[in-house]
């Protein structure tokens, strides 16, 4: 069978493919300025720019600081026009809910982490932030831009950047990727590291499938060894 | 924990097989070196499927067992041990272009100090073209 794809959603989900810092800071230097913070942050950066795989591997670094964590995905709007203001009204309402839930639980251990949080309003941050501060709870939380929040990170990747990412997750001594195949799909993307890696997908399965044709030979012919007429 | 030394894990497929029909009986042993046993907490050993791709992932547990010290002779669980189980039907092995269907036999070895350790040994179920599809310009 053919091996696997190393830019598949397997292997560079958040959790899977490990944290790379651009500007060299290590987890647990963020964890320092978190803690500074008494344990209120915000991750800020663009699309695909690595905040919730920092997330995932900062949350490990809390829980082994004591933390006790409470992570929710906030879903963005649904993709058709809004709906009546009663719709939009249950929808804030049910997110709150979502967020909140086990609330009366929460106490200066825990750590409240919300990824998307530009995606709430701003009366249901409000909302959220009283309700931490009240039960004593952390907030870390990742965005796009700065929401008032101390920032402890800002995302912005690099070329330098993608490239020891592709290193990482290339198998050793497998040279279907080349650096110009990075910098050529991160310039695409929009320096986007989320789709350079879907890029490189493509690029390597193509590349992967010429090679099994190469193997195979053209079809109904053993393939003969090189040099062989 | 031996310092200094991961444990080592393997897996082995009966008569090295690595593609399966449905139906077929798949015969797997596994053992667990290079660590004290009193450091073993769980022994965990599955035939799973799953999807490779760039979308969301998905994957189905067709065979699992979990064994404690309790449940070892001596409280070792590091002895070679085997299993067995009927392939089911579906789903097949599948390769695409963007999606596959993988098969494997998993061990996760999980140590103290929260620890854990993980060998897959894949193998193919039903007849897997060897190319990868390349694609078709449609109109």
């Amino acid at each position: 069978m053919a091996p696997s794809n190393p830019f598949a959603t397997r292997f560079i989900r958040p959790g899977a493919i490990e944290y790379l810092a651009a500007d060299g800071r290590s987890l647990d230097e963020i964890l320092d300025a978190l803690r500074q913070s008494e344990w209120w942050g915000e991750i800020i950066g663009p699309h695909g720019s690595g905040k919730s795989t920092l997330l995932a591997s900062l949350v490990s670094v809390c829980q082994r600081a004591g933390k006790r964590i409470v992570w929710r995905t906030i879903r963005g709007p649904g993709s058709g026009p809004p709906g009546p203001q009663a719709e939009q009204r249950e929808e804030v309402a049910a997110t709150f809910a979502a967020a909140t839930q086990g609330a009366e639980q929460w106490n200066g251990d825990t750590l409240l982490v919300l990824d998307g949080y530009e995606q709430l309003g701003w009366w249901t941050r409000r909302r959220l932030q009283s309700l931490c501060r009240k039960r004593g709870a952390g907030l870390l939380v990742t965005a796009h831009r700065p929401l008032g929040l101390p920032t402890i990170v800002w995302l912005e990747p690099t070329e330098e950047l993608a490239q020891r990412v592709v290193s990482k997750l290339l198998p050793a001594g497998d040279e279907t990727i080349d650096r110009d195949d990075v910098l050529r799909a991160f310039a695409a993307s929009g320096r986007n590291l989320r789709e350079t890696l879907f890029a490189l997908y493509d690029v390597y399965r193509l590349r992967q499938g010429d090679q099994c044709l190469e193997d195979q030979g053209p079809a109904g012919q053993e393939r003969k060894p090189p040099g062989e007429v | 924990m031996t310092e200094g030394i991961e444990p080592l894990l393997s897996l082995c497929l009966a008569d090295s097989r690595q593609s399966y029909s449905a139906g077929d009986e798949l015969i797997c042993e596994y053992q667990i070196d290079a660590v004290d046993p009193a450091d073993i907490q769980a022994v965990e050993a599955s035939v799973v499927w799953y999807t490779e791709g760039k979308g969301e992932e998905d994957m189905g547990v067709h065979y699992f067992e979990r064994r404690l010290p309790g449940d070892a002779d001596d409280g070792d669980l590091r002895p070679m041990r085997r299993l067995r189980t009927r392939l089911p039907h579906s789903p097949l092995s599948y390769l695409g272009a963007i999606l596959s269907i993988r098969w494997c036999v998993r061990l996760r070895l999980f140590v103290r100090r929260g620890r854990e350790y993980v060998l897959e040994h894949p193998f193919t179920l039903g007849a897997v073209p060897a190319g990868v599809i390349q694609p078709v310009i449609v109109g």
